[in-house]
């Protein structure tokens, strides 16, 4: 992961491929690297509600969710 | 010193790389155009690039382009592990799947591949587990590239594979195999035997050949399977499975036997004759080495048409009835002769066909449709 | 022994037709050097008006492509004479007619130098140099490219390449890959009325990209073909009728994807392009220029590139 400016890009060496974050999905990422440096790894479910809470978001706003899941997909977040 | 210019450099610097020393900028500019043309630039620049103090004597514009050999051949390789990543899930785990040859290489990491140029995908199941196989390609979203009655109808009859699917948008095709040789060869592989001893490939799913069957199938490959021009590299892959696997004397008995299983005695002959003289593959005579009539005939095909052509020159006329000698030949060793009538006459209808659709086709492109990339 | 003409455009018509009749030629790009043989009647001409600051040189050690332009054979040569054009026995494209010997030549050496040169990031981007510093300018549809590069090599940057950005990635510089601007359609005119006394090949009608002529590069560029830039400043141009200018940052991410996208070897490269890009991206200052006239884009350009700042 090399970041540029708040954005950032992933390569991701298993399948080639190249990922664009845009800041909010590096905010996000940060988030969860210090949650998790505190609290140990946990869930994306739980990662969820804990960011949604944090943040004032509606917890079955899928959005938050999906960014997880894609984060985790491209190696960035380990849950 | 002989006619082809590949004895020049081309075949002492893969005999051993230490000739680099003796190369100058000039010999290096016709070594690189036959390596490239014999697909053999990566494996040379990784040779070179292994030794830092060889790799320092290489001229800096000839570093440019062992570099971007190098390059492409670790994208090629990364496309066959990505390929046998999205084959892996959608055949079914039951069945045995063998890889052959470069998906094998890939697939073991072995030191040798490092910079070889992976073809296509070539996996081998059972007879009885093909239709299945085939289906669940299809399913999954494969499309054969022809669609061809013709293509068709001969592979299925005739061949040793199925015709070449690929997944759309996939870099690599992938060759179905239910053996390793055609059903009409004279030269019959035994199907049981290989899969009796195939080798898991560590953390996969995948199978591989075992040592002694990956060298009869890559012999019989360079003969047989191929239509033996510019075969030079099939002879590398060769020098390399050898240099791997044949340690002991033990190791060249099994070979000469299971040569012998496969009916490829003969063949085995010829490469080995072949390896030691051009590779400097350090062979032991456990075939009788071949003689006679036959064999000065064979001597005449493998130089005229194996290793790679000087670029400057146009194709010499021993080199183009050497081409036309070894189809011929190649369609013998693989079918009765009636079906060689037959094939090479549909075949040449059919070049004709493809003749006059090509012409028509230019014709609509002269006037100005897209091309890909690299333009003006 | 005579000695050798310096110069394309100090050598006779009949010395550079020998020359590409027999041994051949050595043409230097910066990045990579070309051997051509030819037998088109008429190329000699050409060549020497579009490469005419280029060095002539009839012998060489050492080429990265040998390219030959033919005739086509049997009965064509004499009813519609075609070209073609090949590398080493591959022929990449269709032949030519006879007369269009020139961008055949152009779009084969690009496609050799874009199929093997892979040790270097070859993104799709003009890139200048001034004061010692590159400016790179990825080709987007409708940016304009080829002309903003035209223009800026006419009135004091140096060219290194219109095509292919030659991107370096052990030490992320800019290497010239300095041949022929290929203008296209519009461009020409809007070009020879830019600069009368520009330096520019004959008008090929109707290829498959439209109309097209080449725009020599100037001495001062060839000059420096050994000379490779620092990367400084990363602009995407935007070309669009009675705009007023506009210059606006552009994200670094999304600097990163377009220049990514615009790469003929982004994903060839795995690792090593997405770091050489993200070095580019880091290291440059990047915006988006909306522009119409083609005046007040020159001086917009000047600025961003003596502005100590960037």
């Amino acid at each position: 992961m090399r970041r540029l400016g708040d954005a950032a890009v992933v390569f991701d060496g298993r399948d080639g491929q190249t990922h664009v974050l845009p800041p909010e999905a590096v905010a996000v990422a940060d988030w969860v690297a210090e949650f998790q440096q505190l609290n140990g790894r946990v869930s994306i479910e739980v990662l969820n509600a804990r960011l949604c809470e944090e943040f004032g978001i509606d917890e079955h706003a899928t959005g938050y969710r999906d960014l997880l899941n894609m984060l985790q997909e491209i190696g960035v977040l380990r849950a | 010193m002989p006619g082809n210019k590949a004895h020049w450099h081309l075949l002492p610097l893969l005999r051993d790389v230490d000739h680099v020393r003796r190369m100058t900028l000039a010999d290096w500019d016709l070594t690189l155009r036959l390596a490239r043309q014999a697909r053999l630039l990566g494996t040379i620049a990784h040779r070179v690039a292994a030794n830092s103090v060889l790799w320092r004597l290489v001229p800096p514009e000839v570093q440019g382009h062992l570099c971007s050999a190098l390059v492409y051949a670790d994208h090629r390789a990364r496309m066959v592990r990505l390929e046998l990543g999205a084959l892996a899930s959608v055949i079914p785990s039951s069945v045995p799947v063998v890889l052959l040859k470069g998906a094998a290489y890939v697939a073991e990491a072995q030191p040798f591949a490092a910079g070889r140029l992976p073809g296509d995908v070539d996996i081998m199941v059972p007879r009885d587990r093909l239709d299945e196989v085939e289906r669940a390609l299809l399913d999954a979203g494969w499309k054969f590239e022809s669609v061809d009655d013709y293509d068709q109808q001969y592979y299925r009859q005739w061949s040793h594979e199925l015709p070449p699917m690929r997944y759309p948008g996939h870099a690599l095709e992938v060759d179905l195999h239910h053996t390793i040789t055609p059903v009409t060869s004279r030269t019959r592989a035994d199907t049981d035997l290989l899969f009796r001893d195939v080798r898991a490939v560590t953390a996969s799913r995948y199978l591989v050949l075992s040592p002694a069957d990956q060298i009869v199938h890559a012999v019989i490959h360079l003969f047989q399977d191929s239509e033996l021009d510019v075969r030079l590299r099939d002879l590398v892959d060769i020098d390399a499975l050898l240099r791997t696997y044949m340690q002991a004397d033990a190791d060249w008995c099994q070979l000469a036997t299971r040569a012998q299983c496969h009916g490829a005695s003969g063949l085995l002959a010829y490469a080995l004759k072949y390896c030691g003289l051009w590779l400097g593959t350090p062979v032991r005579e456990v075939v009788a080495p071949p003689m006679g009539l036959a064999c000065r005939g064979m001597d005449w095909l493998m130089s005229a048409t194996m290793l790679p052509h000087d670029p400057d020159t146009v194709p010499g006329l021993k080199r183009r009835m050497g081409g036309w000698a070894a189809q011929v030949r190649y369609h013998r060793l693989r079918m009765p002769p009636g079906l060689l009538i037959r094939h090479l006459s549909t075949k040449m209808g059919r070049q004709l066909a493809h003749a006059v659709r090509f012409r028509a086709a230019s014709k609509v492109r002269d006037t100005g449709a897209g091309e890909r990339q690299a333009g003006g | 022994m005579t000695a050798s003409p310096l110069f394309f455009s100090d050598a006779t018509p009949d010395r550079i037709d020998a020359a590409l009749a027999s041994d051949g030629l050595w043409l230097s790009y910066g990045a990579c050097r070309v051997r051509v043989r030819a037998e088109a009647s008429g190329f000699a001409r050409i060549l020497q008006d579009v490469y005419g600051a280029f060095p002539f040189q009839d012998q060489g050690e050492f080429a990265d492509f040998h390219v030959r332009l033919e005739r086509g054979r049997g009965l064509r040569r004499l009813v519609k004479p075609q070209v073609r054009f090949s590398i080493d026995g591959v022929e990449p494209f269709e032949p030519f007619p006879v007369s269009n010997a020139l961008p055949l030549f152009e779009w084969g050496v690009n496609w050799c130098f874009g199929q093997r040169f892979n040790q270097y990031v070859l993104l799709h981007a003009g890139v200048l140099g001034l004061n010692g510093r590159a400016l790179v300018m990825p080709a987007v549809p409708g940016s304009g490219k080829s002309t903003l590069t035209a223009a800026l090599m006419l009135s004091g940057f140096r060219l290194l390449s219109d095509e292919f950005g030659v991107l370096r990635p052990m030490d992320g510089r800019l290497l010239p890959m300095l041949k022929p601007v290929a203008l296209k359609n519009e461009s020409i005119e809007v070009i020879r009325r830019f600069a009368p006394d520009a330096r520019m090949g004959p008008v090929f009608a109707g290829t498959r990209k439209g109309d097209v002529a080449h725009l020599a590069p100037n001495a001062e560029s060839v000059a420096e073909l050994d000379c490779e830039l620092a990367p400084a400043l990363v602009l995407f141009p935007r070309w669009e009728a009675g705009a007023a200018l506009s210059l606006l940052p552009q994200a670094p991410e999304q600097a990163f994807a377009r220049l990514a996208f615009n790469s003929f070897n982004y994903g060839l490269l795995g690792a090593r392009s997405f770091n050489a890009v993200a070095d580019l991206v880091e290291r440059s200052q990047c915006y988006q220029l909306v522009y119409s006239r083609l005046d007040e884009a020159l001086d917009c350009i000047r600025c961003l590139m003596t502005d100590e700042d960037v």
